[in-house]
């Protein structure tokens, strides 16, 4: 395999699960991962998530991307869910002690207010964003998706020498 | 098999070990050479920094920090500091160093390139320095050869321009202000006026022919005569408190006319005896300059050193959000560096003397680690022996950080102090010791450092020309020439950012000594002349407050004569005996005095 061929395969693996469900797992764990700071093992393992599961990476990543744009409106609101859970909830203190005092969590910052809170926040999103997503994906392909590829703005693009490069690129 | 899947991956995965391998080590070393420019105020320059994971060490290699004073020269300098640091921590994000080695220490070396920054602020603690340098300025040897002519007749004193002509006039427009207000309040208490109906009274008292009624009127106006009294006595002791202040007017015009002495002693840089000033015009800016220099570095890494405890604390801020802290079985700071040994070389002038030493207990929080940082260096060759102990505590809520060091035997290179235009004293060879003790509780400064020289030749320079100068050089140069040891003592005090220093030295005396011998009489009626013209040029102001002082007084305390008043209770008695009672009584009571 070329150079060349390695890099498409690598666009490819990145971008080719592209089923409904792939598309919205992509953009849960996107939401998910653009709530939670990234300075932080927590982010890192989200990441890794991603890569592990069947999902779509470049609209995880896109989503990710503006969701950590507005994340600083939102932080009132991690903040005070992870303040709740970690300083005025007595019956959890036993199980963040224990987590506190284990290796390599202290990397996780679980006990950051806006981690645990962004955490737990994009979880409990993750479910009505899967299914928006996997709603809005379906109602694109029934709807949408021969109007948008049969535009000129697509044929353009497809017509352009970027695409004729990337599709001879793949027939090497 | 789905390759694509796979391999993206593996990519991904590979690119982000290469880009910690390879991206480490620069970021940290970029990381530290920020922090150590932070710390400075000058340029850092490291030449590799080296880690490993198995097991984790560090090693950073030819570390130059320069100075910021002198940015062509290295405040300190490194070949190695290696280090061998625990991996349990490293899990619970603490960094500690187990056993690290410092070589080829060294400080004071010249560099090739500027390590000056673009901009650095000046310190609190740098500007208090800079203002007390330059008090030494105003000392300087070029009017002597004015003080054998008469140059004193053409100095003109304009009076606008002192201090106590400008206090005189406060003073004067204050006390009028406060006279006339006593004036006005005192014209609405109506004294006269009181006394006057009380007059009234008594003449009716006398016209009453109804002893029982003589009675009760007397009573009555003994009453009021004695309220009138006591009103104005009261009153007559807060004016003359208020008006009393014009006692202390002339002891304030008269430090101020020594200050106005001074300041135009200093325009004229009329030279000054004071062994004190002396010390501080030869020895002020590079010792000023040194402080600075240390001090500031102490106060910026006391930063990385904070005090207290911040264990007990549940939440500490964080950039986002709060880190809400939970009860920890064991405890890491986030880094530390339990043992390190150094080895370096110190330049001490004809000598690089090597030397060895331990730090223990380098952390950047102590009171978690529960130890204060502690340093001990020795070095010893021949005659030259150097003893450094250091402890910085900052294990509880205060600081409490000492430094105790001794060198001695150290061969002095030639030396030189102060400005040849105006006086310059030159040192050669000898041997040379210092003793410090430098203490700080909390931000106060506690220190003293003693320098000694013995076997040294002394020469001064005074600058300017004329028979004064000459006079006085050979005057000093005969003062200086038998002085083999000299000494200096120098004091801190005060606080980090408003430090203070005493300087004196035996430099200092005998330079003083020797401008006595040679024009000591001179300098002195100089200074009387100065002195003369400052009062002539102000005794027309004083004369002018002193008058209003007395017409404000007669005036105020005028209002508050009463004439006749004090009599007035003696007369009422008097009439309600004579005229009255006495007359309704038998003989031989004895009828008791009315007082109220």
């Amino acid at each position: 395999m070329t150079p060349l061929g390695l890099l498409r395969t690598l666009i490819k693996g990145i971008s080719e699960n592209t089923t409904p469900n792939e598309l919205a797992a992509g953009a849960a764990m996107g939401v998910l991962i653009g709530l939670v700071p990234k300075a932080n093992l927590t982010a890192q393992l989200l990441l890794v998530l991603i890569m592990v599961f069947r999902v779509n990476v470049p609209l995880a990543a896109v989503v990710g991307l503006l969701v950590s744009l507005v994340s600083p409106l939102v932080d009132p609101i991690t903040n005070a869910i992870g303040y709740k859970l970690l300083a005025q909830t007595p019956t959890l203190t036993p199980l963040w002690t224990k987590l506190y005092n284990m290796p390599v969590m202290p990397w996780t910052a679980f006990n950051n207010t806006i981690v645990l809170g962004g955490l737990i926040l994009g979880l409990i999103l993750f479910a009505p964003s899967f299914f928006l997503a996997r709603k809005l994906a379906r109602v694109y392909d029934e709807k949408y998706k021969d109007r948008f590829t049969g535009s000129k703005f697509v044929k353009a693009v497809k017509a352009s020498w970027l695409c004729d490069w990337y599709f001879k690129m793949g027939a090497n | 098999m789905r390759w694509s899947y796979i391999i993206s991956r593996v990519v991904i995965v590979a690119v982000i070990w290469l880009a910690v391998f390879f991206g480490l080590d620069p970021l940290l070393k970029w990381g530290m050479r920020k922090t150590g420019e932070s710390i400075t105020g000058a340029k850092v320059d490291i030449g590799r920094v080296k880690t490993k994971f198995f097991p984790p060490s560090m090693t950073i290699e030819k570390l130059a920090a320069a100075s910021k004073s002198d940015p062509w020269t290295n405040m300190v300098e490194f070949n190695s500091l290696s280090m061998a640091i625990e991996g349990r921590p490293l899990f619970d994000k603490a960094v500690i160093v187990r056993e690290a080695s410092l070589s080829g220490l060294r400080f004071n070396t010249k560099r090739s390139t500027s390590g000056k920054l673009p901009f650095v602020p000046p310190s609190a603690m740098g500007k208090k320095f800079a203002e007390w340098t330059s008090s030494g300025k105003g000392f300087a040897m070029d009017r002597f050869s004015s003080i054998k002519t008469d140059a004193i007749k053409d100095i003109k004193v304009a009076p606008d321009s002192l201090e106590s002509v400008k206090l005189a006039n406060e003073l004067k427009a204050q006390y009028a202000a406060e006279a006339d207000a006593w004036k006005t309040r005192l014209e609405g208490m109506k004294f006269q006026e009181r006394a006057k109906g009380l007059e009234e009274r008594f003449r009716q008292l006398e016209k009453e022919s109804d002893t029982l009624k003589q009675i009760q009127m007397g009573q009555a106006l003994l009453k009021d005569a004695d309220t009138l009294k006591n009103d104005v006595a009261k009153t007559k002791d807060e004016v003359t408190a208020s008006l009393d202040k014009a006692k202390g007017y002339a002891a304030k015009i008269e430090e101020a006319k020594k200050r106005d002495t001074a300041a135009i002693k200093d325009k004229m840089h009329l030279p000054d005896m004071d062994p004190k000033a002396i010390s501080v015009y030869l020895l002020g800016p590079q010792t000023g300059g040194m402080l600075e220099k240390y001090l500031g570095y102490y106060e910026k890494s006391r930063k990385y050193i904070p005090a207290g405890s911040k264990a007990g604390k549940i939440e500490t801020p964080a950039r986002k959000g709060t880190v809400v802290h939970f009860p920890k079985e064991k405890s890491y700071p986030k880094f530390a560096i339990r043992k390190m040994a150094v080895t370096g070389v110190l330049d001490i002038g004809d000598k690089n003397l090597d030397y060895s030493g331990v730090i223990t207990g380098i952390t950047n929080q102590p009171a978690v680690y529960g130890q204060p940082m502690r340093a001990a260096v020795d070095a010893q060759w021949g005659e030259r022996k150097l003893n450094l102990q250091a402890v910085m505590d900052h294990v509880t809520e205060t600081p409490k950080d000492s430094l105790s060091a001794r060198l001695s035997g150290w061969a002095l290179a030639d030396m030189k102090a102060g400005d040849p235009a105006s006086l310059e004293v030159k040192s050669s060879g000898g041997t040379g010791a210092v003793d410090a003790d430098f203490a700080v509780t909390g931000d106060q400064l506690d220190g003293k450092i003693k320098l000694t020289a013995t076997g040294i030749g002394l020469t001064a320079a005074i600058g300017g020309g004329g028979d004064a100068v000459a006079f006085a050089q050979k005057a000093v140069s005969q003062s200086l020439a038998g002085i083999r040891t000299a000494d200096a003592s120098i004091g801190v005090s005060g606080t980090l950012s408003k430090p203070s220093l005493d300087i004196d030295s035996s430099i200092g005396s005998a330079f003083s000594k020797g401008i006595k011998a040679a024009l000591g009489q001179e300098i002195e009626n100089y200074r009387k002349a100065l002195e003369a013209k400052v009062s002539e040029a102000v005794a027309g102001y004083q004369n002018q407050l002193n008058d209003m002082v007395k017409q404000k007084q007669n005036e105020v305390l005028g209002q508050l004569n009463v004439p006749g008043l004090g009599n007035l209770s003696d007369q009422i008695n008097k009439k309600i005996q004579d005229g009255g009672l006495k007359k309704a009584l038998p003989q031989g009571i004895k009828i008791p005095q009315f007082k109220f």
